[in-house]
């Protein structure tokens, strides 16, 4: 059987739409955060290996000019390693309430070796994991369903105006079936 | 997206999934390589099976009429290398698996997926 991801913004909601608004932000502040639920339906095992990599923006409705330069550029603003770029925070609080944005400290920014690459992804904390109890990072046990959250940290580098970016997020894992 | 299956066979018996399975060649189940259906990566992929295979012959391929993508099988001592076929021939991704163990009973023990509508979210950001 095939088992499926449902990511979605609320927890056990519908899944999300393939792409989403981050809004508008200003050089050197922070686009508004996406709350992502993850879960699955496997019947037969927890599901393993998860983790996080950016890549190109395939979605669709695209509103930039070049996908391609779209990673390239926001990867490099994590590779400059000065606190900037795309953010995933795999710390909810506990309890969290909507629309609470995960404290800062625990921001993960994405960089080629670090959730820039299928190559070289971030590791689902077991931090994350806000329903079930895994034994491991990289764990979503049955039933079980994650917490993260996304956003952009806009350096100061980058010209006012310099108008729409893309990014995509990909969660990888193993299944059994 | 298409569905997409991964076919192999062992001793005259095919073996078809609607999942995504993968495995590199060696090591712990994590992505092997994943490639979009161009005439670069169609080329890639060729070259890559009949590297592996060592044996030109034996890595045919065949683009069908409803743009399913099938890459033959190959085997090499111990190892499998699957097929992933599309629908979409666009959203053709290929990946190796070595079936030593899990794949007597036809089944792998576990898959590791590609990127799909399910499991990517795209993020979009206008900076004023």
């Amino acid at each position: 059987m095939t088992v499926n991801i449902i990511i979605s913004d609320q927890s056990g909601g519908n899944s999300i739409a393939d792409s989403v608004d981050l809004g508008q932000a200003s050089t050197s502040s922070d686009t508004s955060f996406q709350d992502l639920f993850i879960r699955h339906d496997a019947n037969a095992a927890a599901i393993t290996d998860c983790a996080f990599y950016m890549t190109k923006y395939t979605s669709s409705g695209y509103l930039g000019s070049d996908a391609d330069a779209d990673y390239t550029e926001v990867l490099g603003w994590g590779d400059e390693d000065d606190g900037d770029g795309f953010v995933v925070n795999q710390a909810p609080q506990d309890p969290w309430t909507p629309g609470q944005q995960f404290p800062e400290g625990n921001d993960q920014i994405v960089k080629t070796i670090g959730g820039g690459t299928i190559n070289s992804p971030l590791t689902l904390l077991s931090s994350a994991v806000v329903v079930g109890d895994p034994d491991e990072d990289g764990e979503i046990p049955l039933s079980g369903e994650a917490h993260i959250q996304a956003r952009i940290k806009v350096p100061a580098s980058v010209p006012a105006g310099a108008g729409y970016r893309a990014v995509e997020l990909v969660m990888a894992y193993s299944a059994t079936s | 997206m298409a569905g997409l299956e991964v076919t192999w066979k062992k001793m005259g018996e095919e073996f078809t999934y609607t999942v995504m399975y993968a495995k590199a060649v060696e090591g712990p189940w994590v992505p092997a390589h994943a490639y979009r259906l161009t005439d670069e990566s169609v080329d890639w992929i060729i070259n890559y099976l009949e590297e592996v295979a060592e044996s030109p012959a034996s890595a045919p391929y065949e683009l069908t009429e409803n743009n399913v993508f099938v890459i033959n099988d190959v085997r090499q001592d111990e190892q499998y290398y699957v097929k992933v076929v599309s629908h979409d021939k666009n959203d053709l991704w290929w990946y190796s698996y070595n079936g030593k163990g899990s794949i007597e009973g036809g089944v792998p023990n576990k898959t590791t997926p590609i990127p799909t509508d399910g499991n990517t979210v795209g993020f979009q950001f206008e900076i004023i």
